[in-house]
């Protein structure tokens, strides 16, 4: 914003902030502090805002018996397989929708209806083909349905970046003599790093979360940590503590990554529209 | 295809753009054309799952019983809802935030960080943790609510307040999503036009609303046009926390083709309604890129 | 001559019947056992949903693996999608799963919709538990479980299922609050109740006395089943007739709802939301006076270390209407998956975790076991009080229906029950949610029409 602003204004500011991060803080806060209360301070009313840490719902959570630690597994996995995927699959296609315009406006248009697409709709036959295949509840199954969900979005965020770089650049690369798989490699990929970063965390995050796909496409080897949250409500009752706990452990990393690479992601995000 | 071959001749290229793209487009047309398909086939059939009980043709007889089915206009009507609701509250409290967060100030930068955690929770998790907290009795909301004085709310329980509710977690995920893209966009923004307004004597709002406004509203329609998007799938946070209920109040149309094909057994009736929420999107895309690049143009 | 003849017919014979004999022949008798074979190199897989019947299931199987040398893989998960998993994989033919179970009110995808063997020429034959003794197994149980006899079914004699999980919906009351409001028993119907309610609620204005489960997805219908069979609506079947014509709209069931919507004046605001979770959760933490749920949550309640009322609780059956007093059946089965390689072996399995032998060692795991032997067995009760009542209410037991659309129509009238529940006008409601039951039973290949034609 230009000019000055009062103190006045300023407080009132800085209160609303306050306000709006504990409106998005608290949840949070609730569920790792849910994580490591014992049952029966979890359902106490007075809520306990004091309580004797404990650390039994993790130590559940760690062990074999609730097999989370696999899940967590799962989830990076195929997470960093989509992300891999995705990035190999976006670059050709985003470098040479900006360059050359390939497809216009249409191709840009039709891979933005894709991420349209409920993923409910394309799950039965995609599970009939992907049984007649012998893919389901392996490790390659989930990488593979993921890209439709993530590839529209990294085409649209590597194509803006590589828009930001002037024509020329490539152009003299040509005149020397590189072949266009150079120029990709040399020269793009290095001056566009930050959103390759950003890009890729969010295709990572987005897969780490995703729950439907997952559920219907894993049996038991390769359940991934959002299913595995949900598994906890069980007939009998529902696990807060473990919830809460597998929850949190799944939020971490999501959130570390946030951390180490906010402000890539922030850039990423304006998706190069902005100039 | 003439597009293509248009460009040719740019750079040392032969056929290159093209099969650039190609295995992205071929990769995406395996996984979406082949499920189409056989969703336009299947939505002609009374279609039990199991290969052993009778298919009927039905044609078009599918889609006048579900445009006559209540229970799908019910859903049709609370997913364009939630949508519209959603989506207006997130855009208005991310442009609020945004200018918030903008305020040059040493506090305002510390804020920035912590406002962008809950988009990167799973909305598994962020259901879970909401459906306890709503919970009327053991929920936190309700405790504080009566430490305040006010009474217990039926967060979950009624049909109005589960809409909300609904909302108000939607609201809570996605809010720091706009709120970052429409920042982005003010501080790209180039601060000239501001500065000459200034000096013209324009009043704050009146800046604010035929300048800055303007020059962000590309950001604004990226940011509408993603969320709105994403909205009309919903169907992970009614999963978690409401089911579609109660009384249908969150049946959103991705919750009612998940009950009609696996808990229902009518994959036919499930296949019309994926048909229609697919023509649906794509027209609703079609708008949205329109005003979008009118926009953009500008 | 003749005797090289007799000896090429001899050699031939010998040479055609021993690799037919072999290919048939089952594996040798198990050491220690009678009647269970030697499965070594078997895998066998079970699915079911989490919960403490899968886990006593998992400590019998384990023995089961002792015994025979199978392996016996377990796998659990949430129930509301169960039935979505298993058609999805048999739609695949995937074969994945050997002992399936479900909740026998989803029998008729189950069992027309192929993807169960029928067991009867198993239970005659020599695999079968010399000591299984299905006479243990109370009728109503078998009937409900085992039998599919509509007029869809494949086979109206088959036995498709054994008992996997026993589930009766019981009433459970604290004593002290109901001593207090001057009853030392707990109410016979649902207007005795209401009274009741009114007293206890006046003696603790902050109370909700009542913790029905009245959530969508079953916990409604459970609920209100014995009311809508108390009222007259039918047993066992008090929501359709046999060509699937509806009951909703009529004057028994309408007056059934009535009541329901009476009774939530003592319920939480809520109450809607209520699964049968949330419900038993609210009662074991003292916020209810009386509540109605399935047996398999009532050892929640009795365990100090999750309840806080486990010693002021008592048990029965849940009240009677003015047409009589009945009990809803719910419960799990297990079957033969038409699509596994071991059916020998998985049929085996089935016997021994549901077998008579093993039913006390089953109960006490946690398993919910539908046999008098254990429902009687001193053991048993100490543990779990509410065994006998168990097998007493079942003289009047009504169920949820089990034929294919089945899921569509309970789905359709829990919605429209729901909208009564909510105020609004019970007659033309319930009418309304009747004639789209009527269109979905005739979408789903049964003839409502020959009872009569769409209401209105």
């Amino acid at each position: 914003m230009i000019g000055k602003i009062s103190r006045f204004e300023l407080t009132i500011r800085v209160i609303l902030l306050v306000v709006f991060f504990l409106f998005f803080m608290f949840p949070i806060y609730w569920m790792v502090a849910t994580s490591l209360k014992n049952t029966v301070d979890i359902f106490s009313i007075p809520p306990k805002w004091f309580f004797k840490i404990s650390l039994d719902n993790y130590w559940y959570i760690i062990s074999d018996d609730s097999g989370f630690l696999k899940k967590i597994f799962n989830s990076s996995i195929a997470s960093i397989l989509n992300a891999i995927f995705t990035l190999l699959l976006t670059f050709p296609a985003a470098y040479s929708m900006s360059r050359y315009k390939t497809g216009g406006i249409n191709l840009l248009m039709w891979f933005l209806s894709i991420r349209m697409i409920p993923p409910i709709v394309g799950a039965i036959p995609l599970f009939i083909i992907f049984s007649k295949l012998g893919l389901v509840d392996t490790f390659i199954a989930l990488p593979i349905l993921y890209i439709v969900i993530n590839l529209p979005f990294a085409i649209w965020m590597i194509k803006s970046f590589i828009d930001e770089i002037p024509k020329e650049i490539d152009e003299s690369a040509y005149v020397e003599g590189c072949s266009t798989t150079g120029v990709i490699i040399k020269i793009i990929i290095p001056l566009i790093r930050p959103g390759i970063f950003a890009t890729l965390v969010f295709c990572f995050i987005m897969a780490w979360n995703e729950f439907l796909i997952a559920y219907i496409f894993t049996r038991k080897e390769a359940i991934t940590a959002p299913v595995g949250v949900a598994r906890f409500i069980t007939e009998r009752q529902i696990l807060w503590g473990y919830i809460t706990a597998g929850a949190t452990l799944a939020s971490i990393l999501p959130i570390v990554l946030l951390v180490i690479f906010q402000k890539n992601l922030v850039r990423g995000l304006t998706l190069g529209a902005v100039k | 295809m003439t597009k293509i071959l248009n460009f040719f001749n740019i750079g040392r290229v032969g056929n290159y753009p093209l099969y650039m793209v190609l295995p992205a487009v071929i990769v995406l047309l395996l996984l979406t054309i082949y499920p189409f398909i056989y969703l336009v086939y299947v939505s002609l059939y009374i279609w039990p799952i199991s290969p052993t009980l009778p298919r009927i043709f039905l044609g078009f007889g599918q889609f006048t019983y579900l445009f006559s089915n209540p229970a799908f206009i019910e859903s049709m009507q609370v997913t364009i809802n939630l949508m519209v609701v959603g989506v207006t509250i997130q855009i208005s409290l991310g442009m609020l935030l945004a200018i918030l967060l903008s305020t040059k100030s040493r506090i305002t930068n510390y804020f920035t960080l912590p406002f962008m955690v809950p988009v990167f929770v799973s909305p598994v998790v962020v259901g879970l943790i909401w459906k306890f907290m709503f919970n009327y009795d053991l929920g936190i909301l309700n405790y504080l609510l009566n430490v305040i004085g006010l009474e217990s709310v039926n967060w979950l329980g009624t049909t109005t307040t589960a809409f909300w509710s609904v909302v108000i977690i939607d609201t809570w995920q996605w809010t720091p999503f706009t709120t970052l893209i429409i920042k982005a966009g003010l501080d790209s923004m180039d601060p000239t036009p501001q500065e000459a307004a200034t000096v013209d004597g324009a009043s704050r709002f009146q800046i604010f609303t035929l300048v800055t406004f303007p020059s962000i509203a590309p950001i604004f329609a990226v940011a509408l046009l993603f969320r709105t998007l994403d909205a009309f799938k919903a169907f992970d946070i009614i999963y978690i926390v409401t089911r579609g209920g109660p009384g249908g109040s969150t049946y959103v149309l991705g919750y009612n083709i998940w009950k009609t094909a696996f808990y229902q057994n009518q994959l036919g009736l499930a296949a019309a309604m994926s048909v229609v929420m697919i023509i649906i999107a794509t027209i609703l895309a079609f708008i949205l890129v329109r005003i979008m690049k009118g926009l953009m143009e500008r | 001559m003749r005797k090289m003849k007799k000896t090429v017919i001899g050699l031939i014979a010998f040479l055609v019947i021993v690799p037919i004999s072999y290919a048939n022949a089952l594996p040798p008798l198990a050491a220690g056992s009678d009647w269970l074979r030697d499965w070594s190199g078997t895998t066998l897989v079970l699915t079911s949903h989490t919960g403490p019947t899968t886990d006593a299931a998992k400590v019998l199987a384990k023995d089961f693996e002792k015994i025979t040398g199978a392996t016996v893989e377990v796998i659990d998960e949430s129930w509301t999608d169960l039935l979505a998993k298993h058609q999805a994989d048999y739609a695949a033919g995937n074969g994945s799963y050997d002992v399936v179970t479900w909740a026998y009110l989803w029998a008729g995808n189950y069992i027309e919709g192929g993807l169960v063997d029928d067991m009867t020429s198993y239970m005659n034959g020599e695999l079968a538990d010399p000591n299984y003794d299905l006479d243990d197994v109370p009728l109503a149980v078998q009937e409900v479980y085992g039998r599919y006899r509509l007029a869809s079914s494949p086979n109206t004699e088959g036995l498709w299922a054994l008992p996997y999980k026993f589930d009766v919906y019981l009433a459970m009351y604290r004593t002290d609050l109901f001593a207090e409001a001057g009853y030392d028993s707990c109410p016979t119907t649902y207007e005795e109740l209401y009274e009741a309610a009114g007293k206890i609620k006046a003696n603790h204005p902050d109370m909700d006395p009542l913790a029905f489960p009245m959530a969508m997805g079953g916990n409604f219908l459970s609920s209100f089943m014995a009311m809508n069979s108390g009222y007259g609506a039918g047993t066992p079947d008090s929501w359709t007739d046999g060509n699937l014509y509806p009951r909703m709209h009529q004057p028994p069931t309408v007056a059934a709802a009535k009541m329901m919507k009476k009774l939530m004046d003592y319920m939480p605001a809520d109450a809607l939301d209520y699964d049968f979770d949330k419900a038993n959760t609210a009662f074991a933490q003292g916020n209810a006076a009386y509540t109605v749920n399935w047996n398999a949550y009532m050892p929640y309640v009795l365990d100090p270390n999750s309840s806080a009322v486990s010693d002021k609780v008592a048990f029965c059956g849940t009240p009677g209407g003015p047409e009589g007093r009945y009990s809803a059946l719910g419960g799990w089965v297990q079957g033969i998956s038409s699509q596994s390689d071991n059916k020998d072996a998985a049929f085996q399995l089935i016997q021994y975790l549901s077998g008579k032998d093993r039913g006390v060692e089953y109960a006490m795991n946690g398993g919910s076991v539908a046999r008098f032997s254990t429902a009687n067995d001193p053991v048993v009760i100490e543990k779990y009080p509410f065994y006998p009542i168990l097998m007493d209410v079942l003289k009047g037991y009504t169920g949820f229906g089990q034929y294919r659309p089945w899921p569509e129509i309970e789905k359709t009238m829990e919605t429209y029950f729901h909208k009564v529940m909510l105020g609004e006008d019970p007659e033309k409601t319930l009418l309304t949610g009747a004639q789209q039951v009527w269109v979905q039973a005739q979408r789903g290949g049964y003839n409502p029409g020959a009872t009569g034609p769409k209401p209105e």
